[in-house]
């Protein structure tokens, strides 16, 4: 019996197979950025006529420009080969390193009282975003080598690296200042060095120790305080929230069941500072009700689920911690931003991954998708090889 | 140890708590949005829903033809300006400072100031399109409806301005504030989160508008009083001038003009003496032109006649604690020539004859000391002193207007009741008010009382067309009409010295026309004229120069009763000879026809007519075809006409006059 490899027809086989990457995760992230597009389409009108004199599309153009310009980022990363990152990853984070110092010394938009962007032809970009980026691919380096190579390198020497590097991203970031991102950068770190199979118990006791002086900062720091504060106040009696929550849950309990409709909101009638980036969430709950959110919410777990997918089956160490990295600090970046809209965490202002309006997040949050496109593609050839996925017991 | 096993389970462990986390947001919008729906869907009612007041659409004012006088623009916009990127604050300045017009240096400290600031109040719709496509976006602009007034100057003080927010401030514009403004109504929007209405829910009714105004001003008139005005007095130097022109059978006020005048659009750069309506609210001495209650009562009362003679003290009559004078000295004078050569000895002697008491009641007869109730704020009565407080010389001096304050509208209203048959009529500015749900509340004309019988106020016309004739106010002659008019120059009052000045003069021209069917009765009031003062010096021509307009603009407003009469003539002598007393008795204007609703006269619509063939015709029958193809006539002669000129068949301008010659005496 011959077994003509072209007689598993083409149109049998299971998407991944037949484009050679993960077509689910791909789609799903297509996906969430059609919702994106159309919730920042719904909640940035009113902003946009406003700030644009009358052009009510100009926010929602913009954030299509920028959502190519992260689709193209994207498409290029998932074919160059991911490996190339942790050979720049060292040059990457000092680049990035650089950003982060030069912002501190940048003129501001007036009226602002961080440190947070750095305007380059009109296009607004966070080094913080790029920063994140790089210590993972850093991170994702050194904990690779450490796992594959456990006689070469010195476990001591990695991981007070790592944690010095760690440490030096957070410090700058937190110096901006910009708290979420801060702990985003903090977060994401931490739960690769658990992943990096380090022991628990000092990465407890680090935890610890950092965590006080962040407390003692955080509670003198006036703004942090009311925030914290007002936060407290509001998680069991949401009508006693700051300002800003009150308002995100006035429109999420607005949209009950099935929402008021499309293009419905008042809060985006600036009762919301700016529901079109930190506060999307809210208007989506409040439009499409909790039907709508809870699709949302569903449709993000089943990309994690996929990129955690692609990580797991990386063909190394490096792509899996890599893999890994991306698919956590997505994850902390929507517990975060939905758990401030939901006044279930401080105020803060973090964007929503895929769904806010676009900037320095969207673009580097698809080159990552791009880079979990590029691993799950290579996993692939590796299995088509015989080869097994790293991690596998 | 650190094998994959315990990668897999802090994997799993990790992925729990992700799920977890989800699980709790669940839970926590099942708490929001399921179970606190109510609750929440209350708070943002209560936030985004508003009853509004809303404050309507100004109403216009227009002249009695409808020509818009004040106008509300809706597409006027606040600029607004909030701190942004802007690198060049110089050069950005310099670029509004071209588009708004405010300086430099406060537009560049309103930029680089840190809170929200509004960079200019009322600009149009294209400056709001030119600061746009600078595109910048810092500004904001929001929506002010402007008011404006398309005629910028024209009897300004009469329709007067409204404040920026939208109250009338001077004029018509806060005397019928409230008709202007219209009801305010209660309108459910929903607002957003500024309080700014983003939609009306409940529906707007159309009838919350502003009520619209039409005065009775004519605006052509209008001009032609305020050209006139000014051309006339261009050159002189004086502090302030009005004229006012009253259709005596209503009262209606078709023209108020004054000088200084000023761009209602830009009242803030008029001082307010000069804003406000002072021909209404400022009291003068009227002088002379006052002499016509004297000599009205006089001719009333029967104890004089036009012609009784009084001795005119040869130029001073001491009067006890006072000594009046003449401005040249008379001998005797018939009451009608003391009326038209102005003597002030002659009036107070005829004042003399009567008691305090009758010459108080015809002062307030003819309405001094009184408010007309015209609708302008701030109207004052004017001071008629009651004869118990009059002292020595009182009497005599208030025959020619001293000791007596009045407005200028009191003394052109005073005319108006003499040249109405003797019936005083309440002015009227104000026609009729349009309201939004369609009803029209139109002002009646007013009689007051009658002041004079008929007869007296006729024989007066006829001396007061002497006085323009052969008197003191021959400067204010015009060929074609007769006119009926008194000069007046007063001493105006130093109040700071309680005197008289020597050298600082009210000088005024009243008068009426045509003296025998009076149309139009106009005041000419300069105040403090340096140089030449007498009033007819001063404002009969003025008041000449208004009429010779008049008869080229208007020739069919001067409606004249079919069969023009024959004016008995004073026998005074006349300066300017014989000849000119008949040329002048002998012209009449007519026109077409008398017009049913006279007090809203059309633009004359056919300008060109056909001089008939005449010869032979009956002289009252050629004047008849005359007026009825709206032409004015002069005869000579009587009976049949023999000769006349423009010859049949030639195509003249309406109005023009032509000569008939009859059968010569």
């Amino acid at each position: 019996m011959m077994t003509l490899p072209s007689s598993t027809g083409a149109g049998m086989m299971p998407l991944e197979k037949r484009v050679g990457y993960d077509g689910w995760l791909l789609a799903l992230a297509l996906i969430l950025c059609l919702c994106g597009a159309m919730f920042v389409l719904t909640s940035s009108a009113v902003h946009s006529w406003r700030l644009y004199h009358g052009d009510s599309m100009a926010i929602f153009r913009n954030h299509l420009g920028r959502l190519g310009l992260g689709l193209v980022c994207m498409t290029i990363m998932a074919f160059v080969d991911y490996h190339h990152l942790g050979r720049i990853a060292r040059g990457l984070w000092v680049a990035a390193l650089a950003t982060l110092i030069a912002v501190l010394f940048l003129p501001q938009p007036p009226g602002a009282t961080a440190h947070r962007w750095i305007y380059l032809g009109g296009i607004s970009f966070q080094p913080a975003e790029l920063a994140k980026f790089a210590l993972i691919a850093y991170l994702a380096m050194r904990f690779a080598a450490l796992r594959e190579d456990p006689f070469t390198f010195d476990r001591r020497k990695v991981y007070r690296g790592a944690f010095i590097v760690s440490l030096l991203t957070f410090g700058l970031v937190f110096i901006e200042p910009n708290l979420s991102m801060a702990v985003l950068v903090l977060g994401t770190s931490a739960l690769l060095f658990l992943l990096s199979g380090v022991r628990l118990k000092p990465l407890a006791i680090i935890g610890g120790a950092l965590s006080v002086p962040l407390a003692c900062v955080a509670w003198l720091t006036p703004y942090m305080h009311s925030r914290l504060t007002a936060f407290a106040n509001g998680i069991l009696e949401p009508a006693r929230a700051s300002y800003h929550v009150k308002q995100s849950l006035i429109g999420i309990g607005q949209g009950g069941l099935m929402g008021i409709g499309l293009g419905n909101s008042t809060q985006k009638h600036f009762f919301l500072p700016e529901p079109y980036k930190d506060f999307i969430f809210s208007i989506v709950a409040e439009e499409s009700g909790f039907i709508g959110a809870l699709l949302l919410l569903t449709g993000f777990v089943l990309l994690l689920a996929r990129a955690w997918r692609v990580a797991q089956r990386a063909p190394d160490g490096f792509g899996y911690y890599l893999g890994a990295g991306i698919t956590l600090a997505i994850a902390l970046s929507l517990v975060v931003n939905v758990g401030v809209t939901l006044g279930l965490l401080p105020a803060t202002g973090q964007p929503l991954p895929f769904i806010s309006y676009g900037g320095s997040s969207l673009m580097i949050t698809l080159a990552a998708v791009g880079v979990l496109l590029n691993i799950s593609r290579q996993s692939q050839q590796t299995r088509a090889e015989g080869g097994l996925p790293f991690g596998t017991p | 140890m650190n094998g994959p096993h315990r990668l897999r389970a802090r994997e799993r462990a990790l992925a729990a708590m992700l799920l977890a986390t989800m699980a709790i947001f669940a839970a926590r919008l099942v708490q929001i949005q399921i179970v606190q729906h109510a609750q929440w869907s209350a708070m943002a009612r209560a936030q985004s829903l508003l009853t509004k007041f809303q404050q309507p659409a100004r109403g216009e004012i227009r002249d009695r033809s409808g020509r818009p006088l004040a106008v509300t623009l809706p597409l006027a916009y606040a600029v607004g300006y909030r701190p942004a990127f802007v690198l060049d604050f110089d050069k950005l300045a310099g670029t509004l400072a071209a588009q708004i017009s405010k300086p430099r240096r406060e537009l560049r400290d309103k930029l680089t100031s840190p809170g929200f600031a509004y960079l200019a109040r009322r600009v149009d719709w294209q400056t709001k399109l030119t600061l746009e496509t600078l595109r910048l976006g810092c500004f904001q602009f929001d929506e002010e409806p402007r008011r404006t007034y398309p005629s910028t100057g024209s009897a300004a003080v009469v329709v007067g301005f409204a404040n920026v927010d939208g109250s009338g401030a001077e004029g018509i514009e806060a005397s019928m504030n409230d008709e202007l403004s219209g009801e305010g109504y209660r309108e459910l929007c929903r607002v957003d989160a500024l309080r700014k209405a983003i939609a009306p829910i409940s529906p707007v009714p159309a009838e919350y508008r502003g009520a619209n105004v039409t005065l009775t001003i004519d605006l052509q008139l209008q001009t032609i009083v305020e050209d006139e005005l000014r051309e006339g007095l261009k050159g002189k130097t004086f502090e302030r001038a009005c004229a006012i022109m009253v259709d005596p059978r209503s009262g209606d006020i078709v023209a108020l003009a004054t000088l200084p005048s000023y761009d209602l659009n830009a009242p803030g750069d008029a001082p307010s003496q000069h804003r406000r309506c002072w021909p209404v609210t400022d009291v003068v001495e009227p002088g002379s032109t006052l002499k016509i209650v004297p000599v009205a009562k006089a001719l009333e009362s029967g104890r004089l006649t036009r012609d009784t003679r009084i001795f005119c003290e040869n130029g001073s009559y001491p009067v006890r604690g006072a000594v009046i004078h003449d401005s040249h000295a008379h001998g005797s004078l018939t009451v009608e020539e003391v009326l038209a050569l102005s003597s002030n000895i002659g009036a107070a002697k005829i004042c003399q004859r009567f008691s305090p008491s009758e010459i108080y009641d015809k002062l307030r007869a003819f309405g001094f000391g009184n408010v007309t109730q015209i609708e302008i704020a701030g109207e004052q009565p004017g001071v008629v002193p009651s004869p118990s407080s009059w002292s020595g010389p009182t009497q005599a001096t208030l025959a020619f207007g001293q000791g007596i304050s009045c407005t200028p509208l009191q003394v052109v209203m005073a005319y108006s009741a003499v040249a109405n048959g003797g019936v005083l009529m309440k002015p009227r500015l104000v026609h009729a008010v349009d309201f939004p749900s369609g009803t029209r509340h139109v002002y009646p004309s007013e009689t007051i009382r009658r002041v004079l019988p008929e007869r007296v106020a006729r024989e007066l016309t006829e001396m007061l067309v002497g006085a323009v004739e052969y008197g003191t106010g021959k400067s204010a002659r015009v060929d074609g009409v007769r006119i009926a008019g008194k000069t007046g120059t007063a001493e105006k009052v130093d109040r700071e010295h309680k005197r008289y000045f020597a050298d600082r003069y009210l000088s005024s021209f009243v008068g009426f026309f045509p003296a025998e069917n009076p149309r139009y009765v106009l005041l000419v009031m300069v105040d403090d004229p340096q140089g030449e003062y007498y009033g007819a010096a001063v404002a009969a021509p003025v008041f000449r120069a208004v009429v010779e307009e008049f008869l080229l603009t208007r020739p069919r407003d001067f409606a004249a009763p079919a069969a023009p009469r024959q004016m008995a003539l004073s026998n005074a002598p006349s300066p300017s000879g014989t000849d000119d007393l008949i040329r002048y008795s002998t012209v009449y204007l007519a026109s077409a026809h008398v017009e049913a609703n006279s007090s809203l006269s059309p633009v004359t619509d056919s300008l060109w007519v056909q001089v008939p063939a005449l010869q032979g015709w009956p002289l009252r029958q050629a004047v008849q075809e005359l007026s009825r193809r709206s032409l004015s006539f002069v005869l000579t002669g009587s009976r049949v006409v023999v000769e006349q000129f423009p010859p049949a068949g030639t195509v003249v301008p309406a109005g023009t006059t032509c000569e008939l010659r009859g059968i010569a005496d």
